[in-house]
């Protein structure tokens, strides 16, 4: 993984910008997915209870390209093209007990936020019993 | 937004974007008050400590070495306590 720990974050809200690459074969269908390359958030506001978060601005840009060098822009056909399955996602975990919340094994709850899903093994928990809700946030159909 | 139990036990609720968003500037905690909100079982309640946040890519599979890049990341989290 690279990361470029030259300590200018320019907040700390901030993460500095990081690349990783990876290739894996096609997991079991009951364990699809081999890693989670994630940067956490550890300000120390967490845990909080869901009702007195006002807030979650996010500022976030990515891209997904095949080799090992950073690319400037996403191709979804590139990707389909080299049987790509991944996706780019907020992970949230929550709980009613306080210190459930912040294990990602024991929390009751898991609230994701897909803002890109790529290639057909990619698929979020009930997607076959079909969409029970949708929101638009900054021009985003979700 | 698809709701669903996984492996764990745990309720997992994706809101899930249909267009790749490779660029996206806005507030996500309506996503999660909108859940608090909702009748029906199995949805947190507002009540319900959020614990863990994180942002990053699920690898699933890939025949290629692929390389997933974020050169931009800000979370900016206000509360009213």
């Amino acid at each position: 993984m690279t990361t470029f720990n030259n300590q200018t974050y320019a907040s700390d809200t901030t993460a500095p910008e990081f690349s990783i690459t990876w290739q894996y074969p096609p997991g079991p269908e009951t364990q699809p997915v081999h890693a989670f390359p994630n940067v956490k958030v550890d300000s120390g506001v967490f845990p909080s209870r869901l009702q007195s978060i006002e807030q979650v601005m996010v500022d976030l840009e990515w891209s997904y390209g095949i080799g090992n060098k950073t690319t400037a822009s996403t191709s979804k056909q590139d990707l389909t093209d080299n049987l790509v399955n991944t996706n780019v996602a907020f992970d949230m975990f929550l709980d009613s007990d306080r210190g459930k919340s912040e294990d990602s094994t024991e929390a009751g709850y898991e609230i994701m936020v897909w803002f890109a899903a790529f290639g057909p093994a990619t698929q979020p928990i009930g997607f076959s019993d079909g969409a029970i809700d949708t929101k638009t946030v900054d021009g985003t159909v979700l | 937004m698809y709701s669903g139990q996984n492996g764990l036990k745990q309720q997992v609720l994706t809101w899930y974007a249909e267009t790749p968003t490779e660029n996206f500037k806005g507030d996500i905690a309506p996503l999660m008050a909108r859940l608090a909100s909702m009748t029906g079982t199995n949805l947190p309640k507002g009540s319900d400590y959020l614990g863990y946040m994180s942002l990053g890519s699920e690898a699933l599979s890939a025949d290629v070495a692929v390389t997933f890049h974020v050169p931009t990341l800000s979370i900016d989290v206000k509360t009213s306590t």
